[in-house]
């Protein structure tokens, strides 16, 4: 089943970044709302609902914000998928313009992370991982020796992945970190959890990003005419029981999700021109791309090292720096990876602008639930 | 963090921390079978794999290889680092996540392990029985 696509006429962000506590999780997100709102060309009287993703930000964020913004009075939804949130509230922003409830919306994703974070994300205190010990960088290092073991895959193959987003974040004005690094510092940092290092984790970062979205009758509205970046589709999945027949890097959440935007959309992992992927870790990349099929098994650590994945590449992943050098506030993370693939399918990405990019995807994963292979992943489907 | 002074805790060297989780009396992991003969840990009112609702609770053997692991550097506040953490696969064929006890040698991918009692802390602070893995060192691989 496909669905109406939907129009993106604005995009906006604040650099990700660790701010003080006096910039409050509504600054950060008026920042980002009022930027994708210039962009529009829109003004608040055009604007029908508002949609907001975010994990820490406690009841009714967005109703928060909404009162900073001047849009007090507006539908306002809540949408919490831990590091998905952001996509969740692009797919349910979505929905609603292709069902006609809406013809323009305003789409936030944001996070406080650093005055409410410390040591790193974890389950949910009631979630039987919390009691063991499991933190998010644990199960990737675990992912990480599994997936050397299984492929013969170097330790050096893995920190490739931070060198090619490091290098990607340096053109990116909205990157917490735009400096690159060697690999010899990847192999160097402090260790968080054996094999994996500070530099292959993604930081606890603060930022907003924000969309506009509209339906045809919407781009009328905002007086706009002319080609928009589309949101064709997001897919939703979450994870399943594990019964401990699979392989633990064998992805099946992601190979799900994949298969939810194709039927969604249309659109064939041979149509990607461009992914922004969620390397919240090193190894997330790699075994990620393997399961939606975008590479094959066993060959991500392999593209990553012969530049393949990196701009210029074949398929270029992550040019925006990616999680692990454009920050990682968590609700605001999805949100950021569609006003990078708009700005890269208009074609205004500068320095880092992949040369003929038309059909971009976006993937977010989101929490984790014990037993399974995940919390929730979001596949969104973009073209220019 | 509350404000409020934490109450004292509840420990009780004879209580599951989760009765879904372990026995103590005597030690066992606990997990689902159903009449297809899936096992899965832990115990459940269904069975993940096939769905269906006439299952039993089962006491697992509890022993195991391991199938990868982590030794953890940094963690939140409160958690002593560094800790091993470790999936187990299961004689029974079903994966267990679990802290690792690794004595002095970094273990390896395979090592034989076992199951056994260590204490558990909910988030009230309460804590429990639950459960950890040794690898088992005098086994010939």
């Amino acid at each position: 089943m496909t669905l109406p696509p939907a129009h993106v006429a604005g995009a906006g962000m604040i650099r990700f970044g660790k701010y003080p506590v006096d910039v409050t999780l509504e600054r950060l997100a008026v920042g980002a709302a009022r930027a994708a709102i210039s962009d529009a060309g829109a003004e608040l009287r055009h604007i029908d609902a508002l949609y907001v993703g975010h994990v820490f930000g406690g009841p009714v964020a967005g109703q928060r914000i909404a009162v900073q913004l001047g849009l007090d009075g507006l539908p306002v939804s809540n949408h919490e998928n831990y590091c998905a949130s952001g996509a969740t509230a692009i797919r349910e922003a979505w929905v609603a313009l292709a069902a006609g409830l809406h013809d323009v919306v305003l789409v936030i994703g944001v996070e406080k992370m650093t005055d409410r974070v410390a040591g790193g994300v974890r389950p949910d205190p009631s979630d039987l991982d919390a009691a063991v010990g499991l933190v998010m960088a644990a199960g990737h290092a675990m992912s990480a020796r599994r997936y050397m073991h299984d492929h013969g895959v170097t330790r050096e193959a893995i920190a490739a992945v931070a060198v090619k987003n490091h290098a990607h974040s340096v053109h990116n004005p909205f990157a917490q970190y735009q400096r690159p690094v060697r690999l010899e510092e990847v192999l160097a940092a402090r260790t968080i959890a054996d094999p994996l290092g500070l530099l292959d984790c993604s930081p606890i970062s603060d930022g907003a990003a924000a969309l506009v979205m509209c339906t045809p009758a919407g781009l009328r509205r905002l007086g706009l005419s002319g080609a928009t970046p589309r949101i064709l589709g997001c897919g939703l999945v979450s994870g399943g029981v594990q019964d401990g027949s699979r392989p633990l890097n064998d992805e099946d959440v992601s190979r799900r999700a994949g298969e939810a935007a194709w039927q969604l959309t249309g659109i064939g992992p041979s149509d990607v021109d461009i992914v922004e992927m969620h390397d919240c870790f090193t190894i997330a990349e790699i075994v990620r791309l393997e399961g939606l099929g975008l590479v094959p098994v066993g060959e991500g650590a392999h593209w990553t090292e012969q530049g393949h994945t990196a701009l210029g590449g074949k398929l270029p992943v992550n040019a925006s720096g990616g999680l692990l050098s454009r920050g990682h506030p968590v609700g605001a993370t999805g949100v950021a990876q569609a006003c990078e693939l708009t700005w890269q399918l208009r074609g205004t990405a500068g320095g880092r602008q992949v040369e003929g990019a038309h059909t971009g995807l976006a993937y977010c994963k989101g929490g984790t639930v014990s037993g399974t292979d995940g919390g929730s992943v979001t596949t969104l489907v973009m073209q220019s | 963090m509350s404000d409020s002074p934490a109450a004292p805790a509840v420990t009780d060297a004879r209580r599951p921390f989760r009765s879904d989780v372990v026995t103590v009396e005597p030690f066992a992991l606990l997990g689902t079978r159903c009449a297809e003969e899936h096992i899965t840990f832990p115990a459940r009112d269904l069975c993940p794999t096939c769905h269906r609702t006439d299952v039993s609770t089962v006491a697992l053997a509890g022993t195991g290889t391991l199938h990868t692991f982590s030794e953890v550097h940094q963690a939140p506040p409160g958690v002593e680092v560094p800790y091993l953490l470790g999936w187990v696969d299961l004689v029974e064929g079903c994966r267990v996540l679990a802290r690792i006890a690794g004595g002095d040698h970094q273990p390896r991918i395979g090592d034989p392990v076992r199951c056994r009692p260590t204490t558990f802390t909910a988030p009230d602070a309460t804590t429990g029985v639950g459960f950890e893995f040794e690898v088992i060192r005098d086994a010939h691989r």
